[in-house]
């Protein structure tokens, strides 16, 4: 693990906006012109994505973009339209079923609230992917969970339940429960929103932690755009179905597209309506316009 | 810990409740027991069974000794065959009795009647009760009436 | 504007609604085994599904004896014939009322709790999360309470026609003051194991399935949010009944 081959020529550059940059290293995720849809609503319309192995990539977009989708694409609980989705060398859309919960043996996922199981306790909802994919004597699942658990710094908290903890705390558990059977790729579902600054910074150090330590490749989908340029090895901004921008953070920061600056900068005037689109004003106000 | 286990308990005892439940209705107040047990079947011909069905009880003196199992016409005979089974406790029937087609009441349930006759050989698994006595039924008897009625009011 | 095709997109919509929920049913059953390799979930939601709507079926099935003695007390002795009485009520209670309402109350008390919860698993997304730690709910959480609820509606409805009956004796027997011998053994005279007690039993199985499997499929399939669980909720009872109605009747003229 972590072998970071340097100046090792990336298989394909991300081509959707022509002269993006290619991260460096190992391909783990790759998605190749990927389409995918809502019914009518299109979310993604040629999206290509390189995810270097071993190192912290972090979606960035706006709220709506897909970002989750994204996610769900990579674990394969959504099949893309068109296109490829390339994980660990398998094609996640072709895979049955079998294969696929194979695949996802190797990867860990936080979500958004952590999902944890309301009616198991803390030590129960840590220890319930080892209960039900080994059969690992009491003692040793005892010592794994208490493991995962020190390592979040909740082992105190064990005989708690869900609803007994904090955001940040719930967080950290599912972060525990996730990484129990050392996965070899953890997503992360917006792991910040809604926690207090000190709870950021410890989701963060743990995401760092575990990244530099253990060499898990780790996807983190959020729209905290400061956080993520300090956190990330490698960023990817996406909008309107397809990578708007890719680079480290240091070169994300002088980027001259308008899009860009905008979302970088967080500020309310640029290429980005503050408007959503709608008929012509007056022609709305005053009914004379074609019924629609 | 302790809260599994009276969990566990509860649902003993639910399971328990339900299945004691089901048994006793099963048992108490249906008539599986005249169904099941030891018995022996007999056979009887009658010329008419009136409203008589499956289920039906066979008694004795009023006391209920079995149940009819099954009626079909027997066109050998054509004469309507009575399937019954009595129970092995009244294993002493003489061969000779007499099987009546009665009604419970004016308008009841129909069963069949047996009054024991006098031969020294006993009813037993196979044979037939040859004396026999048809349903009586009400429209006859009424018509009877009254066209004797109407005879004697000339 | 509308295109020819239109007019059956309502009977295809139905009919795939019927087949998603058939193909639930039977992912359902074909789990059935992994369960019984697992009885620990099992015994639990026997727990929230049976025991906790045993005292709700004990006095429900108590008031239905008592209401309906009092009835066939009042008709039977126009006709002078409340020697019938015991007999008429047990039928009654084995053939119709103990499978029907006991399944009715199954849906609005544990029906309802198990859409809830599996709308609330899957709007704070725990399905999601088996579902990427490789972990199949339909096998995790769908089999066990399938099972659970299809066994613990006839033993339910065991316990409400028995309570049933206990009911019509208190009023029979001792308000009415009805001979006990008499009453007794007009049940054993008309009700028919075969036909009449194993007929219930059907019928409850039947509505077993139905109603867990109704409850089941909607609250997997709510939607995340919660609106979405109140509304899997909500139409977890209504489906269920109008569908354990429905297939009373249908039932019944099956068996009669």
């Amino acid at each position: 693990m972590g072998h970071r081959t340097k100046n090792h020529a990336p298989v394909r550059s991300p081509p959707s906006v022509p002269g993006l940059p290619a991260p460096s290293g190992r391909t783990t995720i790759r998605l190749v012109d990927v389409h995918f849809g809502y019914g009518s609503r299109s979310v993604f319309t040629g999206l290509d994505l390189i995810v270097p192995e071993g190192q912290i990539t972090a979606v960035l977009g706006p709220s709506g973009s897909g970002k989750s989708t994204l996610l769900e694409l990579m674990t394969g609980q959504k099949t893309a339209s068109r296109g490829r989705v390339e994980v660990a060398g398998e094609e996640v859309g072709s895979l049955s079923r079998r294969e696929l919960f194979r695949l996802r043996r190797r990867m860990g996922v936080l979500f958004q609230d952590g999902a944890l199981f309301t009616d198991l306790s803390v030590f129960e909802n840590v220890a319930f992917p080892v209960r039900e994919h080994t059969r690992l004597p009491e003692m040793l699942v005892h010592h794994l969970a208490l493991m995962k658990l020190e390592t979040v710094g909740l082992r105190g908290a064990s005989t708690l339940y869900p609803a007994q903890l904090s955001g940040g705390m719930a967080r950290r558990v599912a972060l525990a429960r996730s990484i129990v059977l050392d996965p070899q790729i953890m997503f992360y579902d917006e792991p910040l929103v809604g926690l207090d600054p000190i709870a950021k910074g410890m989701i963060l150090r743990l995401i760092v932690h575990l990244n530099r330590s253990l060499g898990i490749t780790s996807v983190i989908v959020s729209h905290d755009v400061p956080e993520m340029l300090e956190t990330a090895d490698w960023c990817y901004l996406i909008a309107e179905g397809r990578v708007q921008g890719a680079g480290s953070p240091s070169s994300l920061r002088q980027v001259t597209s308008p899009w860009v600056r905008q979302f970088v900068s967080g500020s309310a005037e640029g290429p980005v309506p503050f408007h959503y689109p709608a008929r012509d004003y007056a022609a709305d106000l005053f009914g004379t316009g074609r019924s629609a | 810990m302790r809260q599994i286990r009276s969990l566990e308990v509860t649902t003993g005892l639910f399971v328990l409740l339900g299945v004691a439940a089901l048994f006793y209705l099963a048992t108490q107040t249906t008539n599986y027991r005249t169904y099941g047990g030891h018995s022996y079947g007999v056979k009887a011909f009658f010329n008419n069974v009136g409203g008589l069905h499956v289920g039906a009880p066979v008694r004795m003196g009023g006391v209920t000794i079995g149940r009819v199992t099954a009626i079909r016409y027997n066109m050998s005979r054509y004469q309507a065959e009575v399937d019954l089974i009595i129970s092995d406790h009244y294993d002493k029937i003489p061969a000779d009795s007499t099987a009546s087609i009665l009604t419970e009441g004016v308008l009841g349930e129909q069963y069949i009647g047996v009054s024991p006759g006098g031969a020294p050989t006993f009813l037993h698994n196979g044979s037939t009760i040859h004396f026999t006595q048809s349903a009586i039924i009400l429209e006859n008897l009424l018509g009877q009436l009254l066209t004797h009625g109407s005879h004697s009011g000339k | 504007m509308k295109r020819p095709g239109a007019l059956f997109q309502p009977v295809l919509e139905l009919l795939a609604a019927l087949g998603r929920r058939f193909h639930f049913l039977a992912v359902s059953v074909t789990l059935i085994p992994s369960v019984l390799g697992r009885p620990r979930s099992f015994i639990e939601q026997l727990f929230y599904l049976g025991s906790v709507s045993v005292i709700l079926i004990a006095v429900g099935g108590l008031f239905v004896g008592l209401v309906l003695t009092l009835q066939f007390y009042s008709a039977l002795s126009r006709f002078g014939a409340t020697s019938s009485l015991g007999g008429l009520v047990t039928l009654a209670l084995l053939r119709e009322l103990g499978p029907v309402l006991t399944a009715l109350l199954f849906a609005g008390r544990a029906g309802t709790s198990l859409a809830s919860e599996l709308g609330l698993m899957r709007a704070t997304r725990q399905i999601d999360a088996m579902e990427v730690m490789a972990v199949d709910p339909m096998r995790r959480v769908v089999a066990p309470r399938f099972l659970a609820g299809l066994l613990a509606m006839p033993l339910l409805a065991g316990i409400f026609s028995a309570m049933g009956v206990l009911g019509s004796y208190l009023i029979g027997i001792k308000m009415m003051g009805l001979d006990p011998g008499v009453f007794w053994s007009s049940m054993r005279h008309e009700v028919s194991f075969h036909s009449d007690f194993m007929n219930g039993m059907v019928k409850s199985l039947i509505f077993g399935v139905a109603c867990s499997l109704i409850s089941l499929y909607e609250g997997f399939h709510a939607r995340p949010t919660a609106e979405g669980v109140g509304r899997a909720t909500t139409r977890s009872v209504v489906i269920s009944s109008m569908t354990i109605l429905a297939l009373d009747f249908l039932l019944t003229s099956l068996m009669f």
